[in-house]
């Protein structure tokens, strides 16, 4: 008989979890705490994801509240060259697998 | 009218500015999605739609541009190579990407010798509020910016003090206390506090 799992799940928000919750939204749990923070959502917790998520969609509010500023117009380019590779390697391959009449569904 | 009851009033207003933010998030979802399918213009569309806010915030954690546009590059080609990662049920693109490019901007400013950055006084470091926004700025991201701000004026100062400098330099509450010249419990308190009150402000977001 498997022996009893430790229950991992909350049944409620209490101000522990808000406050966890809040202060690893905001970038400032002690490590060793949110690593725990972090095991404890990989466990199932169906409470406590729903509250960090609330509390890291206010976090990210803060960037919101900085002037916007536009990064140089030639940043793009570089990001596109960045992933070029990639993109052209699919290129090849798709060409590659109608030179070869492949049937539909294969792969290459 | 109050102070409190005017930025109150002025984070409920504009349904049309939610519903705007409502809108982009869906479009940057597709092109999340479109970016698992490896399709370049899809994340063309969300840099040219997304990159000031991810710039801004970089260049506000790291301050300097020359690391902005580095983090900014490094946010994006990570969006590029894990779209697939994305999980809406854990939260908004908009969250996923600044939540990169904080974390990415913060290992940079520590990667630097002696953290001289985060080790500068906080109004120092403030100096990137202080420029001019870009006057074509997006009209939903500029209601979406008096929003938060209305919101953050409500706070204490002290809790406002605490939570930006808790997000934007990414300092251990040990740093926090130092830096602010209170126990980590205080600090503790302030962020937690001043979360609290901004998530209620912005529930619509949150």
């Amino acid at each position: 008989m498997p022996k009893p799992r430790k229950a991992t799940h909350h049944r409620a928000a209490t101000a522990e979890i808000r406050e966890a919750a809040a202060l690893y939204s905001a970038g400032s749990l002690e490590p060793e705490r949110a690593a725990q923070f972090d095991k404890h959502l990989q466990g199932g917790c169906t409470v406590c994801p729903s509250e960090l998520r609330a509390f890291q969609e206010t976090a990210v509010q803060l960037a919101h509240s900085l002037p916007e500023r536009k990064p140089p117009t030639a940043l793009r380019g570089r990001l596109m060259d960045r992933i070029a590779p990639k993109a052209l390697a699919r290129v090849l391959v798709r060409a590659g697998e109608g030179a070869h009449s492949s049937p539909p569904g294969s792969r290459a | 009218m109050g102070e409190s009851k005017a930025a109150q009033l002025a984070v409920a207003d504009s349904r049309a500015g939610l519903a705007a933010g409502g809108a982009r998030e869906a479009a940057w979802k597709d092109y999340v999605g479109r970016c698992v399918l490896e399709d370049p213009a899809a994340l063309g569309n969300l840099y040219d739609e997304s990159s000031s806010l991810v710039y801004s915030l970089a260049l506000r954690v790291v301050g300097n541009e020359a690391d902005a546009e580095e983090v900014t590059l490094d946010v994006y080609t990570q969006v590029w190579r894990r779209a697939a990662a994305y999980d809406p049920e854990r939260g908004s693109v908009t969250a996923w990407l600044l939540t990169i490019a904080r974390s990415r901007a913060i290992d940079k400013v520590r990667a630097r010798a002696g953290r001289a950055n985060l080790e500068q006084p906080f109004e120092e470091s403030c100096e990137a509020r202080t420029h001019a926004a870009d006057p074509e700025e997006h009209t939903a991201m500029r209601q979406q910016r008096r929003r938060i701000l209305a919101a953050l004026d409500t706070l204490n100062p002290d809790q406002r003090r605490a939570l930006e400098l808790a997000y934007f330099s990414g300092l251990s509450h040990s740093e926090l206390a130092a830096r602010l010249a209170v126990p980590v419990g205080t600090v503790k308190t302030r962020i937690r506090l001043g979360m609290m009150k901004l998530r209620e402000l912005l529930v619509d977001y949150a």
